[in-house]
């Protein structure tokens, strides 16, 4: 320091070197500190899942996760919450990427915090799928409406046809489910509907047609204590969405990546694990159907709530 | 089983079954209070398994009770009854109960209709308290026994719900089954150990006091023990008992030699008057003879006759002294195959013949078929014979019968003589063989004793039996080839 303090003695040219040297000397320090943070500055894809679909799906999110991550190149991170609604604030709070999300919680979520669609899945050539109403095997209920005054199971709030697809037929005739139900459950997942249902503790549940269908296929013993009583017309299937603010390139290329996963040969062994042919580049106004039961259920609720 | 027949028993059969049954009850107590302590420490553990389970499930169960939300109860019962420790599922079922009783969740809610009231698993008299927690002894589906542990689900100090969580006992059994033939197959081998240690224990005891035994019927029977002396290292008891004999042993020989040596003095002594007496009497007949020999006036018909006793009397002495060599210094025997029948046959021939003798004697004879060979002197064996005969014949005096027999015994020659004669009394018959012991005004006293003396030279035995007034029987063993 002595020699620093020294320096107003000195000519200002050598302290015009010495500065220079010390700047450099700092550089030559500094830089790989800065080039580590630079290296850690690829952030991590951030992708949502829930165990909507199917338990076994948390882990096959997982492997699709780590499919788009491989093939971009990116570490990713997946994260696992109970609800769609927790998922679609995560997205509208930046607080993850993409997610893996029902079509009812993307017109919600598109509403709330405009979100983005990436791709839709196919099945059999199509991007639908249906509501099933499933009953115990054993039970006398022919039908959904004859479960009034008993206990109905729901997945999830902002599922399509595990909650918002019932809901519409009930409004449809001016009852709600509180009131048509003696008592409603929410299961979080189809799976564990399917599984209310042949456990009896509840009468009926409304469940997707495409994991009831897969669950026939893994878990046949279950899913044979349960016979589907109605099904609804078709749907677009649960998307894959973006947050509003993700780079444009990167959403292009996460939509690449799984667009042309059914061709490559380790993309297509994961499609064939959930029975699904591969993904399709889907606009918005794909998910109306889905956005006009919404509004109208709404309205009915509300017409119904005074009217009471 | 009487208890003679224990006090036949060998001391270290006794003693290692003494050994054995303590051994084994107190193997059995002790097996009884570790399995005892085992099965309290094993319930108390499930006990506590139960007690942590409801614990947890009551506690989260208060969220979803308070909510009604059957998916979540469903759920947390199942996690409950899934819940592993070391491979077992311990916990049978789980279930939640709302406050009026009604059915919320069953871990398997197939069998119990959610919503509907629940019939209470079979309940015991015996109720175990906790606190809140009840702890009930009871059975599942398949009676197989577990215990039923419940606690109050609480919100704000008021109960909104039970709990319920069946422990079962099936792995407890199981593993106290196990322990109880664990431990009863340690008592059993700890039991036999201590048999076999008791048997080895009591041979180390047993064995001197059967040497101990051994030496005392040798000392009993004369036989030299000196060489045989048992000798302990170990100071104890046994050993003690050991030395003492020995001692013992010891001073009784000494005392033994003392006694033969008086007897022999005074046997000798007995001889030697038996034989002065014996030569007296001719002795003095010869004198007086030789006496009036010397007088003046002997009549040539006197002079002969005294003649004649003087011959008598000196070869009677002469015959006298001949036996009493014999006696004294016996010739050993000339051995040669010979069958004892034909011995006999010869000497009752004699006899036959001898008619002064005989009288009217009556004779049996009933002689061995198979007799055997043997090795004997027929010379000496012939005077044996004549000796015994001649001395039953003077016992009948005349009159009676007199039977002989042969037989073979495991190629021994066993001869039987026997007289219908006077008889003799126990003391008399004692001393028969010992010489210049006569009951008879003219015999030596010293055939019998002769007789003795010759068949024992050969290795065999003779005896006597008598009875005064019916008869005596001599027997005499000779030995196989």
């Amino acid at each position: 320091m002595a020699f620093f303090f020294a320096g107003s003695l000195i000519h200002p040219l050598v302290m015009l070197v010495m500065k220079i040297i010390k700047v450099l000397l700092l550089t030559v320090i500094l830089f790989p500190l800065f080039s580590i943070q630079s290296f850690s500055e690829t952030k991590p894809l951030r992708i949502g899942i829930t165990a909507v679909l199917i338990e076994q799906n948390i882990n096959i999110n997982h492997r699709i996760g780590k499919y788009i991550g491989d093939r971009l190149n990116v570490p990713v991170e997946t994260v696992y919450r109970r609800g769609y609604g927790d998922i679609i604030q995560m997205l509208g709070r930046s607080e993850i990427d993409i997610a893996f999300i029902c079509g009812y919680a993307y017109v919600e979520g598109k509403d709330k915090f405009d979100l983005e669609l990436v791709v839709s899945p196919t099945l059999n050539g199509k991007p639908f799928y249906r509501s099933y109403v499933i009953v115990p095997s054993t039970s006398e209920d022919k039908d959904f409406f004859d479960l009034r005054g008993k206990r109905y199971a729901f997945t999830d709030p902002l599922s399509n046809s595990g909650y918002l697809v019932p809901l519409f037929w009930l409004a449809q005739k001016g009852e709600s489910p509180d009131r048509f139900f003696k008592k409603i459950i929410y299961t979080r997942t189809h799976y564990n509907s399917i599984e209310a249902v042949a456990m009896r503790i509840v009468s009926g549940a409304s469940v997707d047609s495409y994991i009831w269908e897969h669950a026939r296929e893994i878990a046949p013993e279950l899913v044979s204590k349960t016979i589907v009583v109605k099904e609804s017309e078709l749907f677009p299937f649960p998307p894959v969405v973006a947050r509003k603010s993700l780079e444009k390139n990167i959403k292009a290329k996460v939509r690449e990546v799984l667009m042309s996963m059914s061709k490559d040969p380790v993309g297509s062994l994961i499609l064939a694990e959930i029975g699904l042919d591969g993904f399709i580049a889907v606009t918005d106004d794909f998910y109306n159907p889905i956005r006009i039961m919404g509004q109208r259920v709404k309205g009915l609720a509300m017409f119904s709530r005074e009217g009471k | 089983m009487s208890p003679l027949f224990f006090y036949r028993w060998s001391l270290g059969a006794k003693f290692s079954l003494t050994l054995f049954t303590v051994v084994c009850i107190v193997a059995f107590m002790i097996s009884l209070f570790v399995i005892k302590i085992g099965e309290g420490a094993m319930e108390d553990e499930l006990k506590e398994r139960g007690v942590a389970a409801v614990n947890i499930l009551s506690r989260l169960s208060v969220e979803p009770v308070m909510r009604e939300q059957l998916w979540d109860i469903y759920e947390l019962t199942k996690i409950m009854s899934n819940m592993k420790t070391l491979e077992r599922n311990l916990i049978v079922y789980a279930m939640v109960m709302d406050k009026t009783g009604v059915l919320l969740g069953h871990s398997d809610p197939g069998h119990n209709r959610i919503g509907s009231k629940f019939d209470r698993v079979p309940v015991s008299n015996k109720i175990d308290r906790f606190g809140s927690i009840e702890i009930v002894e009871a059975k599942d589906e398949y009676g197989k026994p577990l215990l039923d542990v419940s606690s109050p689900i609480i919100l704000d100090g008021k109960r909104i719900g039970t709990v319920h969580v069946g422990i079962t006992k099936r792995y407890v059994q199981e593993a106290l089954a196990r322990q109880r033939i664990a431990v009863f197959f340690i008592a059993s081998i700890l039991a036999f150990t201590c048999f076999l240690a008791g048997q080895l224990i009591a041979k180390r005891m047993t064995k001197p006091l059967m040497k101990l035994s051994e030496n005392m019927n040798a000392l009993r029977e004369g036989l030299p023990i000196e060489n045989n002396l048992l000798v302990l290292k170990e100071k104890d008891e046994i050993g003690m008992l050991a030395d003492t004999f020995n001692l013992m042993a010891v001073s009784l020989k000494e005392k033994e030699g003392a006694l033969i040596k008086s007897e022999r003095l005074s046997s000798l002594g007995e001889f030697a008057a038996g034989l002065a007496h014996e030569i007296r009497n001719p002795l003095s007949a010869i004198v007086t003879a030789m006496n009036i020999v010397g007088s003046k006036n002997v009549e040539a018909e006197d002079l002969s006759t005294l003649k004649g006793v003087v011959r008598k009397e000196a070869d009677r002495l002469n015959k006298l002294l001949s036996s009493f060599l014999v006696f004294a210094r016996p010739e050993s025997p000339r051995l040669s195959e010979v069958n004892i029948n034909e011995i006999l046959r010869e000497t009752l021939e004699l006899i036959v013949r001898d008619n002064r003798l005989r009288g009217n004697i009556k004779l049996e004879m009933d002689l061995a078929e198979d007799m055997k060979k043997m090795k004997l002197d027929p010379d000496q064996i012939r005077q044996v014979f004549w000796n015994i005969l001649i001395n039953s014949c003077q016992a009948m005096d005349g009159s009676g019968n007199l039977k002989v027999s042969s037989t073979s015994v495991d190629g021994k020659g066993v001869v039987s003589i026997t007289d219908t004669g006077s008889g003799m009394e126990k003391e008399e018959a004692a001393r028969i063989f010992e010489p210049f012991f006569t009951t008879k005004e003219k015999g030596s006293g010293l055939g019998l004793a002769v007789s003795k003396k010759i068949v024992e030279a050969h290795g065999g035995k003779i005896a006597v039996k008598s009875k005064p007034g019916i008869g005596t029987r001599f027997s005499l063993e000779f030995p196989a080839m």
